[in-house]
């Protein structure tokens, strides 16, 4: 197993976190789809829709389930594996963490029994009422959680304490407003939209292939397809701005993505490439787009795109999030300032135990000067900068590509008749939806490796002195719980999708 | 909401009250502990399962908050107990996701595992949940092996941890210490308690179902293909009507049976252990210097010098008391319902008292065994200002999120009687 405590955290935070996420996006879209044919059986009083809404509303239940159980693993996790960020960052990444549990997932529970113990039990509009509000309070569980994790991506709204040796909030609206945390929000909710849509044209293409339930699964399809080609293009949008937001916040994780290590103006953009790992460097081919990661990453034909040696490097000029442009800093210059940086905060407790005022004030101010280059501190390597450049490549790379197929699938569910070969790709699209989500995640979270906390704290001092073998005992352990529980789940899905919607016309 | 003493104060009584809600909810744990108890078959099984079925989520859901409430407002503790206890925390866990999927995953079909090894996970989840819980929560007074020296994230020593547990169990010794299995078996034995009581709240109400609504629940909305087979749906939903009140009368005596055995182990338990907390040594801070020195029965001073908690503890001990000796006498003028929650009620409060004491009236709530001035307290453990203001503002919401639950769950009661 793992020989490296730190790498043993993180594949452990890795592997819960993207299994949660296997059962988390379903659970953001389908809720809506089903509120949508629910809304359809009160308006219409057509039984066909209750049917449709609760064969769904049985899918939904069992996956629900399963993210309720693997989320409550991460919420301790970052207790348990990563306890030094737990207080270098638990001043402001407590609260979106609290808040989630005490308004969403609470509501969510209630709503959620309503929805599935409530029918017959209560009235027809308080039922509606709570599927929205499930679906509802689903995106709000997200909200909360993915500002936690916007701002790992993009520390603002606080202040770091050196008497605490802690960051501390000093904006809470900043921390809710930021524009990263606005992008993750829209880009992973759309995302569970199209998976969503995905997974509701694949079941009902099957049940089209095998000539059941004709006229639910063909309703089911249209609704699928209209909410898929909206919130594919809100995807591709947010997306987009993502990859913008990378650019000006997460340089190194553009470059990553792109496999691009000498940058330049008027960058090309690889369609397909090749890329060797870390240790040699370059990619080996490619076909490139002309001008178009400049065009992505800053809507500029002629922007300059830094590759990670140029960033290593430096000294070339950006703009930085004020808007005023800046000759970039070599890691060596970060280093050093890091370790000032570091240097003054361990000052700073020194005169602060003698009780020596001016020695604290001016140790204060050097850290408060250094302090953004702090984690570059802990660094020993340039190459300890740079994330794993392939897997960023080709993941980026996935869900792209499955993006354009997604789409065409909406786009044929909507104008061809049904055909067998459409019921096959559409099929075939529910374990590609999957594996784009999970690259998404890869991009966003190995793409700003080092960096548990950006530019602050990597993942080697972030971590907890728990001894190697306990957190390789522990992986082992869920591995097996969360692989098994996987296997259940889709076997009880599996079975019930066989059975089909009670739907007797 | 200006002053940070204050606001430190007032979330430690939130997490004391969520913490002593979460006591209360593992009913749910001590009905899965009585299931092999109840000799049930498998019809009543099922009855068993429905009855507890919707609750769950609920208790599941406290534990993540009074998680998300700690970390929030007293994210030393998180990383210190959390990163050190690490075994404890993990079963503990561990237990929980077993609860969750079981509870789904049982009646379906085809669901890989069999019942019965749900049924034993719940099991599981249901004697150790609340041993676990009660051991971590008793560290809040025996405290761990810890040190904390917030200048190692800046050390190049090898150890860059700024709290770190002095011994290689990583908080399974937690569970040895007797003080902190004492708790953990006050807890199990309320929890069975609760749970019992319960089931009895809830077989011994009049069925809600009527003929139509089991026809309906069974062969759907569809009117029946001819007249006979209307009489003899009809005749068939009558008859299960009939089984379920004998199911029901049956599953009401069992859980009497079991009641009366674990509540007065429970009340031995309870007694036990608040002498033993009256007695034990804490550890008091001086709020000027933040100097940690011993006393000698710290938490009955607390008791005693801040008086609400001790009001707090004997109304809770003498509701408890009430609820179950009215429980246990099948007294006709207090109804199942009346004792389940008066228990209830009581519990939670003689809990929270206990919590409250823990920290208030300058006590180090969470002792480092190994190095006392390093132990938590909760100025040196707390959030800033802003945050604790920003998530006051928000915990003003907690009654309103508590009674849409209660209103709900009175809403959906009638589901709760059993298929
Ligand atoms: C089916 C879902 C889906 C689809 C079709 C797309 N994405 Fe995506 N993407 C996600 C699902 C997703 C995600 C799983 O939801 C992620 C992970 C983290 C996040 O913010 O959303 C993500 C992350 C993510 C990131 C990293 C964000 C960060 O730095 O934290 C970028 C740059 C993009 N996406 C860009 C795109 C582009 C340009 C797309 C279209 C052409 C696209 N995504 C389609
Ligand atoms: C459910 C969706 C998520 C997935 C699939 C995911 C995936 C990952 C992956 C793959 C890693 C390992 C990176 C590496 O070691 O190279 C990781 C690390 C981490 N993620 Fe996420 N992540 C998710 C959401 C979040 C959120 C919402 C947060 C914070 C609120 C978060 C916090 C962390 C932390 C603290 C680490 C460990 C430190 C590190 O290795 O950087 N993650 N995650
Ligand atoms: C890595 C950080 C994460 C943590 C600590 C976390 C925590 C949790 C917890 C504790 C639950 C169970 C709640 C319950 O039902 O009682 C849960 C469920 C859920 N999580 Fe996560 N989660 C993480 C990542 C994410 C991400 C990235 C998303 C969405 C984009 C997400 C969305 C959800 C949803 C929709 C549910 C189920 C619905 C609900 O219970 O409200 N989670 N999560």
């Amino acid at each position: 197993m793992f020989q490296n405590l730190t790498d043993a955290s993180r594949f452990q935070f890795a592997l819960t976190a993207l299994y949660h996420f296997l059962f988390v996006p379903l659970t953001l879209g389908l809720g809506f789809m089903i509120a949508i044919m629910e809304s359809k059986y009160v308006a219409s009083k057509n039984e066909f829709w209750k049917h449709t809404a609760k064969f769904w509303s049985r899918i939904f239940a069992i996956n629900f389930a399963c993210g309720a159980a693997t989320g409550i693993i991460l919420e301790f996790e970052f207790g348990t594996n990563w306890s030094n960020f737990s207080w270098f960052v638990g001043d402001i990444f407590g609260a979106p963490l609290a808040i989630e549990g005490i308004l969403a997932f609470f509501l969510e529970s209630t709503f959620f029994a309503v929805m599935f113990f409530g029918w017959n039990k209560v009235g027809e509009k308080f039922h509606l009422a709570s599927t929205w509000l499930t679906a509802l309070g689903a995106i709000l569980s997200a909200v909360w959680i993915l500002t936690a994790n916007a701002w790992m991506q993009y520390p603002v709204g606080m202040e770091f304490n050196p008497a605490t040796a802690r960051n501390e909030m000093v904006s809470f609206s900043k921390l809710v407003f930021s524009p990263v945390s606005l992008m993750k929000i829209a880009h992973t909710v759309t995302g569970g939209f199209v998976l969503s849509s995905v997974v509701v044209i694949g079941i009902s293409g099957w049940y089209l292939m095998k000539k059941r339930n004709i006229a639910f699964a063909t309703k089911s399809i249209r609704i699928a397809a209209i909410f898929g080609i909206v919130s594919s293009l809100l995807a591709l949008g947010s997306g987009d701005r993502s990859a913008v937001q990378a650019a000006k916040y997460q340089p190194m994780k553009l470059a990553a993505m792109e496999g691009l290590y000498d940058g330049g103006f008027g960058e090309p953009m690889e369609a397909v490439g090749i890329v060797k790992s870390n240790d040699n460097g370059k990619y080996i081919s490619g076909i490139g787009i002309p001008r178009m990661l400049s065009i992505l990453s800053f809507h500029d034909p002629n922007a300059y795109v830094p590759g990670i040696n140029d960033i290593i490097k430096g000294g070339y000029l950006y703009t930085d999030a004020t808007g005023n442009t800046k000759k970039a800093l070599s890691f060596q210059e970060k280093k050093i300032k890091g370790a000032i940086a570091q240097r003054a905060l361990a000052d700073y407790h020194i005169a602060s135990e003698s009780g020596n005022r001016a020695a604290m004030d001016s140790t204060a101010s050097i850290l408060k000067v250094n302090y953004s280059y702090f984690g570059y501190g802990y660094l020993d390597s340039p190459q300890e900068s740079v994330p794993d450049v392939p897997m960023n490549f080709y993941s980026f790379r996935i869900m792209v590509y499955c993006f354009a197929l997604f789409f065409l699938l909406f786009i044929s569910a909507m104008i061809f008749k049904w055909r067998k070969w459409l019921s096959i790709v559409g099929i075939i699209c529910i374990p590609l939806a999957y594996i784009t989500v999970e690259c998404g995640w890869i991009v966003s979270e190995v793409g700003r490796q080092p960096w548990v906390v950006q530019d602050l704290l990597p993942a080697k001092a972030a971590v907890t002195s728990a001894s190697l073998a306990n957190v390789n005992t522990a992986i082992i352990i869920f591995a097996v719980i969360f692989t098994t529980i996987l296997a259940a789940m889709l076997s009880i899905m599996f079975r019930s999708i066989k059975q089909g919607p009670e739907i007797i016309k | 909401m200006n002053n940070l003493h204050n606001l430190q104060q007032y979330w430690w009584i939130l997490i004391s009250l969520l913490g002593a809600l979460l006591v209360f909810m593992m009913f749910v744990q001590g009905g899965q502990a009585l299931f092999l108890r109840m000799q049930a078959n498998a019809r009543q099984k099922k009855m068993l399962y429905g009855a507890l079925g919707h609750k769950w989520g609920t208790t599941f859901t406290t534990l993540i908050t009074f998680g998300g409430a700690l970390f929030a407002s007293f994210p030393l503790f998180y990383s210190t107990s959390f990163g050190g206890a690490y075994w404890l925390w993990i079963l503990i866990l561990i237990l929980f996701i077993l609860q969750a999927v079981s509870f789904e995953f049982r009646n379906k079909v085809s669901n890989l595992l069999g019942a019965k090894t749900y049924d034993f996970f719940l099991m599981l989840n249901g004697f150790l949940a609340p041993i676990l819980i009660g051991v971590a929560v008793a560290t809040f007074f025996t405290g761990g092996a810890y040190h904390i020296d917030k200048m190692n994230i800046v050390s190049n020593g090898a150890c860059r941890t700024i709290s770190y547990w002095d011994n290689p169990y990583h908080g399974l010794e937690c569970i040895a210490n007797q003080f902190n299995l004492l708790l953990g078996l006050v807890f199990l034995f309320s929890s069975m308690t609760l749970g019992s009581m319960y089931y009895m709240w809830n077989f011994s109400v009049p069925i809600r179902k009527s003929a139509a609504d089991i026809i309906r629940e069974e062969f759907g909305d569809t009117n029946p293909p001819s007249a006979e087979i209307e009489a003899k749906r009809l005749k068939g939903a009558e008859e299960s009507l009939k089984r379920m009140a004998m199911d029901r009368k049956y599953l009401a005596g069992k859980a009497y049976k079991n009641m009366v055995p674990s509540s007065i182990i429970f009340l031995i338990l309870f007694i036990v252990f608040v002498l033993d907390f009256g007695i034990r040594s804490g550890y008091a801070v001086d709020p000027a210097s933040g100097l940690i020195t011993p006393e000698h029965s710290k938490y009955l001073h607390n008791l005693t010098q801040l008086v609400w908690p001790l009001v707090f503890l004997c109304t809770g001990t003498a509701l408890a008391i009430f609820g179950i000796f009215t429980r246990i006498c099948k007294a006709k003028w207090f109804s199942a319902k009346a004792s389940f929650l008066t228990t209830g009620l009581g519990i939670t409060l003689a809990v929270f008292s206990l919590l409250a004491c823990a920290a208030l009236n300058n006590t180090a709530f969470f002792p480092s065994t190994v190095a006392i001035q390093d132990s938590l307290t909760l100025q040196n453990a707390s959030s800033s200002l802003v945050t604790l203001k920003t998530m006051s503002y928000v915990s003003l919401l907690i009654p309103i999120v508590i009674a849409y639950i209660g209103v709900t769950w009175h809403k959906l009661a009638g589901t709760s009687k059993g298929y």
